[in-house]
């Protein structure tokens, strides 16, 4: 019932497939052996997820992703239409943002689709707040540039 | 979070990604071997305590020091022989050394025979130091010329040469008299004999006539207090213990149907500290053999823990969704939700399985000196009774009383018992003995009527106190 959720979940934090279902089998695999653990505060699923992002985040740290580091005069000073968006396939959102270097993917998606604030995601991945706001920026500029690449159409 | 974030995080949120069937196998075979094969290491743990107990003891038993302390009283050393081990005496301080030079000196023949010794006086005016080697080959004598009692010579007796040796260390042992050669043994025999032929050197001793007389009536010492090694029939003691432990069980069953409830037993019964109490009487019956008898009080201890596949729970959570605009909360949604947790009771009770035995076990003594003693003790408990206590599996898959519904055994025949057991010497007539040890059960603990065969073992480490008298 929550599996295809969680499945979604993980392939935003993961490379690909296989890595994304790495973290669900280990996450499942927690949820049912802690499940006396869910102390019924807060919705269920939220619970869920919480599990799989935090398998996620230790699977990255045990793979030791190297953080690319990519200048920011790297980017062109676009904007695309955030309705752009609308065009893509959830796949191909999910490719695009699957695409971002590791440390961009894993801010970009505590944040803007967590909704994680600076604060939590610094605590989080034991980063600080400038750096978790530099990675978000960055983040956004790539996913702007890769949109733009497959939709220029986009660009405002 | 700007439009393009809320954008991605709508279009997002709500994505499911289909899950492949091999998934769930992997979880599922995760879940099987969950614990399930959890090694029991006190086995690992009671190997290791052995083979520290017998490497310290080795350590220590085999220190060819000499030692230089110093206490008030004498006592009647006995010698050794490569064949037993010495048991000295403690030693003489230097206001001792000065009397045994001065009663030497009084007498005329005492200068002329300094190493005479008078087995019928306690304050004997010879002195002979066995070394450490005598116990290995029994060929050297240190002798102590008590009349310049710095000066020692020492006498290799299967080269029969002497030679002086000059030292100004206190000796710290003496020993009083050659009471304990056997004559018969070959190690004395050879001594005497080379004692005979033995040139000396003029000034240290010009007869050896009293060595010779007391080598040849030797005569079998009585037991010295705190000597670890006993004399056939003269020695009693009485142990102490208290045993921490830990039980390993093993859970099967003839009948194939019944294999989940055997796996659900395991898993479901986690070994907790287990202890065992006790008394044992010993008696030395030969050099190194000692026979103990006694009680003996175990209890096993586990913890049942059982969650009910079919123990639904019903719960209401409240949900709280704030709508904000420009980052200010301008309305707020409440929504109830019930969600329905599937096997989330569980029931955790403490198991107890205690027993009351004989045990009956041969200590035999593979070395000593007199402060350790390291024996291997071996042997059988009999049971007379046992209880359990608590909550097993039953066939039927649901938690079940265990007296009640009579499970278990209430007498559980005969387990066998091995150890290693370090005895450190307090004081007089007390000793601490540390005891790792292994007892297996030849017969299963659950009754023939019941279809799932628990057996189990028990390993510890005792400590306690033995009292010799």
């Amino acid at each position: 019932m929550y599996a295809p959720k969680m499945m979604a979940v993980c392939m935003r934090y993961c490379r690909h497939k296989a890595e994304a279902e790495d973290v669900l089998q280990d996450a499942f695999f927690k949820i049912f052996t802690h499940l006396t653990d869910f102390e019924f505060q807060g919705n269920f699923e939220g619970w869920m997820k919480r599990v799989v992002i935090n398998t996620a985040l230790k699977l990255r740290q045990r793979k030791s992703f190297q953080s690319e580091i990519i200048g920011i005069e790297d980017y062109q000073d676009e904007v695309i239409a955030p309705e752009a968006i609308d065009h893509l396939s959830e796949e191909e959102l999910i490719q695009v943002i699957a695409g971002l270097p590791e440390g961009y993917k894993v801010v970009f998606n505590l944040h803007a689709i967590e909704g994680f604030s600076h604060k939590e995601i610094s605590s989080i991945l034991n980063i600080e707040e400038s750096t978790s706001r530099s990675q978000l920026f960055k983040a956004r500029k790539m996913l702007q540039d890769r949109l733009i690449h497959i939709y220029p159409n986009a660009a405002v | 979070m700007n439009r393009l974030d809320k954008n991605i995080k709508h279009k997002l949120d709500h994505m499911t990604v289909p899950v492949a069937d091999h998934n769930w196998d992997k979880i599922a075979k995760r879940l099987d071997g969950h614990d399930a094969n959890r090694p029991s290491f006190w086995p690992y743990a009671t190997a290791v305590s052995i083979v520290l107990v017998a490497t310290i003891s080795a350590l220590f038993l085999f220190n060819r020091t000499v030692e230089t302390s110093t206490v008030k009283d004498k006592q009647t050393a006995s010698v050794s022989s490569p064949l037993k081990p010495l048991c000295l005496d403690q030693v003489i301080d230097n206001a001792d050394q000065n009397d045994i030079s001065a009663s030497s000196q009084n007498s005329s023949e005492l200068e002329t025979n300094p190493l005479d010794i008078d087995t019928n006086n306690s304050n004997s005016t010879a002195a002979t130091q066995i070394d450490s080697s005598l116990v290995n080959n029994s060929t050297k004598v240190i002798a102590l010329n008590p009349i310049a009692s710095n000066d020692l010579i020492n006498l290799d007796i299967q080269n029969q040469s002497s030679n002086a040796i000059k030292s100004n260390q206190t000796i710290g042992v003496e020993l009083r008299n050659f009471e304990d050669i056997d004559p018969l043994d070959n190690q004395g025999s050879i001594a005497l004999t080379t004692l005979n032929q033995l040139e000396l050197p003029a000034q240290f001793i010009k007869s050896s006539s009293k060595i010779k007389k007391s080598l040849a009536n030797t005569k079998v010492k009585k037991e010295q207090k705190g000597c670890p090694f006993g004399i056939e029939g003269n020695s009693r003691s009485i142990d102490f213990y208290m045993s921490h432990d830990l039980a390993d069980k093993k859970y099967s069953t003839d009948d194939a149907s019944l294999l989940s409830i055997a796996d659900m037993r395991k898993n479901s019964e986690t070994p907790m500290y287990s202890f065992s109490l006790g008394a044992r009487f010993g008696y030395n019956v030969s050099y190194r053999w000692n026979m103990h008898t006694g009680i003996n009080f175990s209890q096993v201890n586990d913890k049942f823990s059982y969650i009910d596949p079919e123990s639904n729970q019903e719960r209401q959570i409240t949900i709280k969704d704030y709508i904000t605009e420009n980052g200010v909360i301008v309305d707020s949604i409440v929504t109830i939700e019930t969600v329905v947790i599937p096997g989330t009771v569980k029931i955790e009770k403490m198991n107890k399985f205690r027993s009351l035995d004989i045990p009956v076990i041969g200590r035999y003594t593979i070395l000593a000196n007199k402060n350790l003693s390291l024996s291997a003790t071996i042997g059988a408990y009999f049971n007379l009774t046992h209880t359990s206590s608590g909550t097993v599996v039953d066939i039927n898959g649901k938690p079940s009383d265990i007296a009640e519904n009579k499970i278990n055994k209430t007498q559980l025949g005969v387990s066998s018992y091995t150890g290693l057991s370090l005895a450190y010497h307090l004081a007089g007539d007390l000793d601490f003995v540390l005891e790792p040890h292994a007892r297996i059960y030849f017969d299963e603990i659950n009754r023939d009527s019941n279809p799932i065969i628990q057996r189990q073992n028990i390993y510890g480490i005792s400590t306690g106190v033995r009292y010799k008298f």
